[in-house]
């Protein structure tokens, strides 16, 4: 168990799972058409299930990121009637977060302005492959140059942001030039490995092997070590922590996700999920329409869901040498894709810490850590025992 | 040069460069490495941003009270579920969502 102070929530909001983009690997590919929206009321309710819980039990915050399909498709007007409800809900009595996660087709001055006030939304991600064929439009044009134009406008607007592009057969040959492009703007960027899919087809033609998202993760540590910006990269970053982690000797812990879990997707009809579960029918949590935070967080569901997590973790942590340093969580919050890749493979995790362990010993980068390890252990906090 | 034009210039001369990259970096299908064979040496170039990024995580992770919820906490939630960057403290952080 993580060690805890306030607990945080975030709630991946899934607006409308319209979108004007037809990008073959999403796995709300058959969704995409669906001009349906949480209403108001709907909202209205989610966020009272959640206060009804959040604020008793003092979180020190809550997020909401909203998702789609293109939440962008969405009127401007309806993410300040979101903040009105908000703001009459939970008022002063936890912090929110606002956070959009959009294709970025479709970029006004109006948009523009409202991001950079700031008054619904702190942060955007942005998804873009750079390279590739798969940010297509539903005539099957390819959206690169109006992506690449309305990046240049958030720039000009100094208006900060965060990318995820997706590692797929598309993007693996071209993974080296995707790092290069948002580490020479020096935009902080996600690689996320194809995890969840819509159908069997998707995976025959989007999913790389064990080997290639191995290979391509390493060659990304790689390419950031070498770079003069050196812009942080995930997840390289995480995995670079825990191998600094791993030589520091740092005291083991361990991801719980009955006790730790703090991300939920919820969906159009306020069904919840943890991530890597979502749309599993017998992993749904419960409905934030209907029950509050704290019924879904005691559900049968999400004990039956933690029950699997901890049983993967015990198969596949507890002998791995870097358990402790790496937490878990990639294994505990597995999707079933992933699942199924653990199970023929084994962890990519290891091996890519392992890849960046052995890299800092050979090029002399782990002298300051044994050194501060020393110094730690010649501590005087270290010679406290604890009660 | 005002800062519009430079953005631009900027993503015009990576975009450009990528007609002639594009296609031709290829990442090949490797055989699954062994983590417990012995490894061959591995030198690469690490560049002196790189060796501050790292260090600044050693300091962190040496002297530092984090806990692993401080470490959870970078990789999983908004100062967490979020990864923050930036070259200086004083740029404003960004945020990239972990997943979906």
């Amino acid at each position: 168990m993580l060690s805890t102070t306030r607990p945080v929530g975030q709630f991946v909001m899934k607006i409308s799972k319209q979108c004007n983009l037809r990008c073959s690997y999403c796995y709300e590919f058959n969704e995409l058409a669906n001009k349906q929206r949480m209403s108001l009321d709907l909202i209205s309710r989610i966020f009272e299930n959640i206060a009804r819980h959040v604020i008793p039990n003092q979180y020190e915050w809550v997020s909401f990121v909203w998702h789609g399909g293109e939440p962008f498709l969405i009127p401007l007007e309806y993410y300040d009637s979101i903040g009105q409800l908000q703001r009459a809900i939970f008022g002063d009595k936890v912090a929110v977060w606002n956070v959009v996660q959009t294709n970025l087709t479709v970029m006004t001055e109006r948009h523009l302005e409202f991001l950079k006030s700031q008054r619904f939304f702190r942060s955007v991600g942005i998804s873009f492959d750079v390279v590739g064929d798969q940010r297509v439009d539903i005539q099957g044009r390819l959206k690169t140059d109006v992506v690449l134009q309305n990046m240049e406008k958030l720039i000009d607007h100094k208006i900060p942001f965060g990318a995820i592009a997706v590692l797929a057969r598309n993007t693996l040959p071209h993974i080296k030039p995707i790092y290069k492009f948002y580490d020479r703007l020096q935009i902080a960027s996600r690689f996320l490995p194809f995890y969840m899919d819509a159908s069997n087809e998707q995976i025959a033609r989007h999913a790389v092997t064990y080997e290639e998202q191995i290979s391509a993760l390493k060659t990304i540590f790689e390419e950031w070590l070498a770079s003069e910006n050196a812009t942080p990269v995930d997840p390289i970053d995480e995995y670079l922590n825990y191998a600094i982690a791993h030589l520091s000797q740092r005291s083991p812990q361990h991801y719980n996700r009955g006790s730790d879990e703090s991300v939920f997707l919820v969906n159009l009809d306020g069904g919840v999920w943890g991530q890597g579960e979502a749309y599993e029918p017998e992993l749904q949590y419960g409905n934030l329409a209907t029950d509050s935070l704290g019924e879904i967080l005691g559900s049968q569901a999400r004990r039956r869901s933690n029950e699997q997590s901890e049983s993967r973790c015990e198969q596949y942590c507890s002998r791995c040498p870097f358990y402790g340093a790496c937490p878990g969580f990639f294994v505990a919050n597995s999707s079933p894709q992933q699942r199924m890749m653990i199970e023929k493979s084994g962890c990519p995790v290891r091996d890519v810490v392992d890849h960046i362990v052995r890299t800092l010993e050979d090029n002399g980068l782990t002298e300051g850590i044994k050194s501060r390890a020393a110094a730690r252990e010649d501590s005087p906090l270290s010679q406290c025992v604890p009660f | 040069m005002n800062q519009e034009l430079t953005t631009k210039l900027v993503l015009a001369s990576v975009l450009a460069g990528f007609s002639t990259i594009a296609g031709a970096t290829t990442i090949a299908a490797a055989p699954a490495e062994n983590s417990t064979a012995p490894a061959a040496r591995q030198e690469l170039v690490v560049s002196h941003a790189a060796r501050v990024r790292i260090e600044a995580k050693l300091q962190r992770a040496a002297f530092s009270p984090e806990t692993l919820e401080d470490k959870f906490l970078q990789v999983s939630t908004p100062k967490s579920t979020f990864i923050e960057t930036g070259p200086t403290d004083a740029e404003p952080p960004i945020h990239v969502p972990l997943k979906l």
